[in-house]
């Protein structure tokens, strides 16, 4: 069975249509992108999927949770993670404590504990301190630690965003153009970490990205949308011969 | 049944001296997403200014009023200028801080003159008595009260709608990123903004003297009941402050006029506001005529 | 070299030790330092410090409450002093029937499910909406004790007098009795929220205010987080509502009215917003301008002294007001900040920075 099926999801608002019957399948361990023009519903999707948008028809489901009306801080405690586009950080605070922030589920202890400091409380954050602490090393991030999030540059903030979904220990992640904006050098580092976040972590990764070179190289399938359909899926070969998808790209003659 | 029938009268008096000082919030909000916590102190400023000149010099209280008008709005450009212009993209927190400060500073001013403390009232300036039909009467001031709202409310749409600066403060208050890039002076739109609040809020002031007394407390009590009137009305909309305003005169009037006598100490009609209020902020946070704002990831 | 008296000689070598608040020595031993004058300080005041200083250490407490609330979980509130007066009167109506020591938590749970209460629009409604919320509640407390005979109507309401291990408080020793238990619960109380700051509850605050949406994506609420902050800062201000009923031996509505919501905002502002710091600078700096105002104001009065003027009514607003102004024009991150300055300077020591 599919770990992530999305069935027939129609978005709304007020009478336009964002999203419009989409179907999408999700294998565990795949790296699945989704493409297509500005406005095609990409982020919709990841919306729906992580639940900031509730979809006004169809039903979206993960390893047997129906996801379809769901909160995104339920759908996180499934085991789905999210990075944002326009960076979403906790500017207010360091490197540190945002990865710390994507830990808050597996922080059990009780508030008599935490308001000395001692046991369980003290145990458990060092226990997560660990955790975290191999996300920094696994995303380069030693430098920042102690960093306020909000003075640091572009680049390292979309790596930190990463980092924060990575430190939920997601077993699916989801990734809105993480490499928008950046360098060719960054967008190969930010490669070189997605591609070992499948090989090291065995993550299912949904990847939006507009470069469609890194998406051809690194997907294992690819989703067009254009104006809120799925207008071709396949592997990212049979996706690139597609005319209905250079259509949407290159635009049609008329 | 004329019992209701006089309430209704004195709610709809009352609704349009709360319409006038919500204009004005109103459209300082619009224009620059200020929340204005000293605006029961600029309608203080207007009704107590009116009250020197007319008693204290001897003017004419026409002249005395025209005055205030004038006087208040200065202030409330001064007040942008000096005060809220070096806070422009700070937090919330620190602009409603700065709005509370000011209420205090004009507070002590205030304090500072013989009007601190003590009841006055304006000088009579219309004839006594009023209208009466069915046994409901309606005072000389009362009718005033409504008309001059009404007039004044209905110059400002014009204002709004048809002058430059109108259009310009509009332009503002729907994108302010557009309007710079299209030459519209931001700046100066905010402090006319404040000066027309100003106008609008001694307004208010000027009629509060011409149906009752003036005593600090009471107009400063004003800026308070302006917010259940936004709230309902919708923090950004002009129409809405109107309409708003109206209502919570009314509701305020009802409340006090049949509630009263079941409650030990009266006074419902100081809370009955607030309770609305709270009701509006679950059911409808935006209000009557309020825009939604969407957030979007 | 390893030196343990700076930060620049000081290894951290485990993860444990890198959560620990007063790391070198040198800044332990300041904490000792200070801790030790302050239980020796009433040795060289008279009563009437004692009082000031004492309504200080209280407002602190309140303080630090507004700033679990609004500092750093950003939740505006215009109504603080309810909280406060929720306490209060929690504790003028419990204390004929239990020792002081069980009077303040007790207080201070009331005012907890209080603030859970008052939190409650927090689900639906963010920002300027919320803060105005806040405010109505404000203005509904008033009313509400106003129009209540078991609260004598918002008059006031006498605190007896406490016996404690046989020790009589009475006019003599009251201001010193109360500044010793003011002070153990302060330092317990601003401990213990220094120590939920470095766990999930004090970081999910400081999530909410900075982005509430990434907040929910990280798998908290933060609807409950933001009612859990107003339960949380309303207990602190339980019991330093029921602490200023003790102190002030009565406890009436005027303590608790919008004006004094105002001022903790000022204090907490003053003092620098999100700071545990600021929650002590900034009621000691306007308590002490207000008295300082009410002697100046006598002096303007030799000078300015008209019929119907009441100088002192005017001044102390004035002065409050362009505090309040002033700091956030010029120093809008409070006293705190010249702390943090200071400290930094200190503790980097010898380097720059």
């Amino acid at each position: 069975m599919a770990q992530l099926s999305v069935e027939n999801v129609t978005l709304s608002f007020g009478g336009i249509n964002a999203l419009n019957g989409v179907d999408v399948v999700v294998e565990p361990g795949e790296l699945v992108s989704v493409i297509g023009p500005n406005g095609a519903g990409k982020t919709s999707l990841l919306n729906c999927i992580s639940g900031f948008y509730h979809p006004t028809h169809g039903r979206i489901t993960f390893e047997g949770h129906d996801l379809t009306h769901a909160s995104p801080h339920t759908i996180t405690g499934y085991g789905v993670a999210r990075a944002f586009q326009n960076i979403e950080l906790f500017g207010g605070v360091s490197v540190l404590e945002n990865l710390m922030l994507a830990r808050h589920t597996y922080l059990k202890y009780s508030i008599g504990a935490a308001s000395v400091f001692y046991g369980s409380a003290r145990r458990v954050e060092v226990e997560n301190r660990r955790v975290v602490e191999d996300v920094i090393d696994f995303m380069e991030l030693e430098p920042y630690r102690k960093a306020l999030v909000g003075n640091l540059p572009y680049g390292v903030r979309k790596r930190v965003e990463v980092a924060r979904a990575l430190s939920l220990e997601p077993k699916l992640l989801l990734l809105d153009e993480p490499m928008a904006g950046m360098t060719l050098e960054e967008k190969e580092d930010m490669v070189r970490f997605i591609l070992d976040i499948l090989a090291e972590r065995g993550t299912t990764v949904i990847l939006i990205e507009h470069d469609l070179g890194v998406v051809m190289d690194i997907s294992d399938r690819v989703y067009v949308l254009d104006f809120g359909m799925v207008i071709a899926t396949g592997k990212p070969e049979d996706v690139a011969e597609n005319p209905a998808v250079i259509e949407a790209y290159v635009g049609g003659a008329g | 049944m004329s019992y209701f029938f006089q309430l209704l009268i004195s709610g709809i008096v009352v609704g349009s001296v709360y319409a006038l000082a919500a204009l004005g919030f109103v459209l300082i909000y619009k224009a620059s997403r200020v929340i204005n916590f000293a605006h029961g102190h600029f309608i203080a400023i207007g009704a107590f200014t009116a009250y020197a000149l007319a008693v204290g010099l001897g003017l004419s209280v026409w002249i005395a009023a025209a005055f205030a008008l004038v006087f208040t709005a200065v202030v409330g450009y001064f007040t942008e200028r000096v005060f809220l212009k070096p806070l422009v993209g700070q937090p919330i927190i620190s602009v409603i801080m700065v709005t509370i400060g000011l209420a205090s500073v004009f507070g002590g001013l205030i304090h500072l003159t013989p009007y601190g403390s003590g009841n006055f009232s304006l000088p009579g300036f219309l004839p006594e008595g009023g209208v009466s039909f069915a046994g409901i009467s309606v005072s000389y001031p009362q009718l005033l009260a409504v008309v001059f709202t009404a007039v004044f409310l209905a110059a400002f749409g014009w204002f709004f709608q048809r002058s430059t600066v109108g259009i310009a403060m509009r332009a503002v208050a729907d994108d302010q990123m557009a309007s710079m890039s299209l030459g519209v002076s931001v700046e100066k739109v905010f402090a006319l903004a404040w000066a027309a609040a100003g106008v609008t809020a001694a307004a208010a002031g000027l009629i509060v003297g011409a149906i009752s007394g003036l005593n600090l407390e009471g107009l400063v009590g004003i800026g308070l009941k302006v917010f259940p009137v936004v709230i309902l009305g919708g923090l950004d909309s002009i129409p809405g402050a109107v309409v708003g305003g109206i209502i919570i005169g009314l509701l305020e009037n009802l409340a006090a006029g049949y509630l009263d006598a079941y409650i030990p100490g009266g006074g419902t009609g100081d809370v009955f506001p607030f309770l609305v209020l709270l009701l509006v902020l679950w059911f409808k946070p935006h209000g009557l005529f309020g825009t939604e704002e969407i957030e979007r990831v | 070299m390893r030196n343990p008296w700076t930060r620049t000689g000081n290894y951290k070598t485990s993860y444990a030790q890198d959560t620990t608040i007063f790391a070198t020595y040198s800044e332990q031993a300041s904490l000792a330092v200070f801790l030790i004058g302050m239980l020796v300080l009433p040795q060289f005041l008279s009563r009437g410090d004692m009082q000031i200083l004492d309504l200080i250490l209280i407002y602190a407490l309140a303080v630090l409450g507004l700033n679990i609330i609004t500092g750093y979980a950003g939740l505006i509130n215009i109504g603080h002093a309810a909280f406060l007066g929720v306490g209060a009167y929690t504790a003028a109506l419990v204390a004929p029937y239990l020792p002081f020591w069980a009077v303040l938590p007790v207080s201070g749970l009331v005012a907890a499910a209080a603030g859970a209460v008052v939190g409650i629009p927090a689900l639906r409604i963010k920002h300027l909406y919320l803060a105005i919320a806040t405010l109505a509640f404000q203005l509904i407390f008033e009313w509400a004790v106003g129009h209540s005979p078991a609260l004598e109507q918002g008059g006031a309401m006498a605190m007896p007098r406490v016996v404690f291990l046989g020790y009589k408080v009475g006019f003599k020793n009251h201001h010193y009795f109360w500044y010793y238990v003011t002070f153990v619960v302060l330092v317990v109380m601003a401990f213990g929220f220094r120590n939920l700051l470095r766990t999930r509850f004090g970081r999910s605050l400081v999530a909410v205010r900075d982005n509430d949406r990434a907040a929910d994506a990280m798998g908290m609420d933060p609807g409950r987080t933001k009612v859990f902050a107003f339960a949380l800062g309303a207990f602190y201000a339980g019991v330093a509502g029921a602490l200023y009923a003790y102190w002030s031996r009565a406890v009436v509505i005027e303590d608790y009215s919008l004006m004094i919501s105002i001022k903790f905002l000022a204090m907490a502002i003053v003092g620098g917003l999100g700071t545990l710091v600021g929650s002590f600078f900034g009621p000691a700096f306007l308590e002490l301008l207000d008295i300082n105002m009410e002697t100046f104001s006598y002096w303007i009065k030799t000078i300015y002294n008209p019929p119907g003027v009441d100088v002192g009514s005017a001044i102390r607003p004035l002065a409050f007001g362009l505090a309040i102004v002033l700091f956030l024009i010029f120093e809008p991150r409070g006293l705190a900040n010249w702390w943090r300055l200071l400290r930094s300077y200190f503790r980097n020591w010898p380097f720059k920075y």
